[in-house]
């Protein structure tokens, strides 16, 4: 626990680095309402396209920048380390700490579009908030993940951007490549039975063993100590 | 605990200078790496630290590779740009490192008090200077009684002047209570202050220790009549000429493209250099203790080796 906290001040104490997550998550939401109005195509389109494919890995993508101090993964554990702490237990902080906050933001994004973007045809709220709240807890989680992975390599943990990059075009393919990156599994989630060949309920089990493949991968580098 | 260091060939992961087969086996004390940054003093305790790029040889500390995770809490290691999470506020940064360490520490406040930085418990680590935040650091890991290592850049450098009084005592006493002390410094006579063995480094390469302190002091500091620097400077004939006008000198000459002055001891020669420079408007590029060790040493602005001032 006592890891766990200086990661999850740095966010707290320092709430302008989450503007932009919520810069995303607003505009996701406000997106989504107003393709609600045009329709139930229209909204699933920007369900899948803009909450699932856009403004929850933003959302993911700048909370670990942001619980990172726009750092290298490694720096970041290294603080932690210069005070006596473990580099792995340091870097297993970090991560844990990024995931659950991408969750459990990305969970509460998923409860508002459900809440806020409904139509005549949409299925009852109660279905609707743990179809929405599911992919985005369980995608905000893998996001952070594989951002903490990406935030190990390049100068300042750029690594992050490459990895964004690679999920938003690989994670398009219905392939077995595709499968490999959470967007895949997100959209399945929120019911685009094209996106992945296995049925929603495979992808959940998915994007938690990506979260624990990420989340260790990136506990592995980021514990290397640098000076 | 032990700090063996094996034929090391080593540098930074950013390149740089690289050790070239550097051994020695340092147990309690206070131990010096006399010598500058480009010497690869830097690189060495990083290596001890175990965050530097290892080429070939090997560190161990207390048995164990340097670096290995079970090391960190009785390792600390104080380079000269520290990183610490920001969003802590001092005295939490102490009570976490507490935690970490182990052992019974005193509180916060208590700790910092020793070193005169009291003042500096309810600041973010984030908004300290570069020089509080070491002086924290050494207030840290001077008062915990989980370090058994500890390695620090400088410690009488770039350190907040409040704690500058208390630092040497403390080291000492550390070192004196079986606590392994390694530390760098560019000043012989920071150096024979604090340490009780003395290791010139030199271009990477290591030289063979001065023992007692008053040796190392003698050493580094040369006995009367026999001290000469080799200074450098983009004029020399126009630093030659102030100094030949300094009456404690007792010879000036120009060798090679570099000044070489002779005189009682090094202080002297430090404080003509100084004042020579301060005169003829021009900075000393390279500044060498000449003796029976080729060291040479970087001037720091504002504070000329073997200087106290």
């Amino acid at each position: 626990m006592t890891l766990l906290r200086a990661p999850w001040l740095r966010l707290v104490r320092a709430p302008r680095r989450l503007v932009p997550s919520a810069v995303w998550a607003v505009l996701g939401i406000v997106v989504v309402v107003s393709a609600a109005g045009r329709g139930p195509s229209a909204l699933d389109e920007a369900l899948f396209g803009v909450f699932g494919g856009t403004a929850l890995p933003l959302l993911a993508f700048t909370v670990v920048g942001a619980l990172l101090g726009g750092e290298r993964l490694q720096r970041s554990t290294a603080g932690l380390v210069s005070l006596g702490a473990g580099p792995r237990g340091a870097a297993v902080a970090h991560v844990a700490v990024a995931v659950s906050v991408a969750a459990v933001l990305g969970g509460a994004l998923g409860l508002a579009v459900a809440m806020l973007a409904r139509t005549p045809a949409s299925p009852p709220l109660a279905v609707d908030l743990v179809a929405l709240g599911q992919a985005g807890f369980l995608g905000g989680a893998a996001y952070a993940a594989l951002f903490c992975v990406g935030s190990t390599l390049g100068p300042k943990g750029m690594g992050r951007g490459l990895v964004l990059l690679v999920d938003w075009v690989g994670g398009d393919g219905t392939g077995a490549l595709g499968g490999l990156w959470p967007r895949a599994h997100v959209r399945s989630l929120l019911g685009d039975v094209l996106a992945t060949p296995f049925p929603s309920r495979a992808s959940a089990g998915i994007l938690i063993l990506l979260t624990l493949i990420f989340g260790l991968l990136a506990t592995r580098l980021g514990a290397r100590r640098e000076a | 605990m032990k700090v063996e260091v094996l034929a090391l060939r080593a540098r930074m992961p950013r390149g740089g200078l690289e050790l070239r087969n550097v051994s020695l086996v340092v147990e309690g004390g206070v131990t010096a790496i006399l010598g500058t940054e480009g010497d690869g003093t830097g690189v060495l305790l990083a290596a001890m630290a175990g965050v530097a790029r290892v080429r070939s040889g090997s560190v161990r500390v207390g048995g164990r590779p340097a670096g290995d995770g079970a090391l960190t809490c009785g390792v600390a290691y104080i380079p000269r740009r520290p990183v610490v999470p920001e969003a802590l506020r001092v005295e939490e940064a102490l009570a976490f490192a507490g935690a970490l360490r182990g052992g019974e520490s005193a509180a916060p406040r208590a700790r910092l008090e020793l070193l005169g930085l009291e003042a500096l418990a309810p600041r973010r680590i984030g908004t300290l200077a570069e020089s509080e935040l070491r002086a924290v650091l050494l207030a840290e890991a001077l008062t915990s009684p989980g370090v058994a290592v500890l390695l620090v850049e400088e410690p009488l450098a770039a350190v907040d002047p409040r704690a500058m009084g208390a630092l040497v005592p403390l080291l000492r006493a550390r070192g004196g209570a079986g606590v392994t002390v390694i530390l760098t410094t560019a000043s012989p006579r920071d150096a024979a202050a604090v340490a009780d063995q003395i290791w010139p480094l030199h271009g990477g390469v290591l030289a063979s220790p001065r023992g007692s302190r008053e040796e190392a002091a003698e050493g580094a500091l040369g006995a009367v009549g026999q001290a000469r620097l080799r200074v450098v400077v983009r004029d020399p004939r126009a630093f030659v000429r102030t100094l030949v006008e300094d009456p404690l000198l007792l010879d000036v000459e120009l060798r090679g493209g570099a000044v070489v002055v002779g005189g009682p001891n090094v202080e002297t020669l430090a404080l003509a250099v100084a004042r020579a420079s301060a005169a003829t408007k021009l900075d000393v590029e390279e500044l060498g203790v000449a003796g029976d060790v080729p060291e040479r040493y970087a001037m720091s602005p504002g504070r000329p080796v073997g200087w106290q001032g």
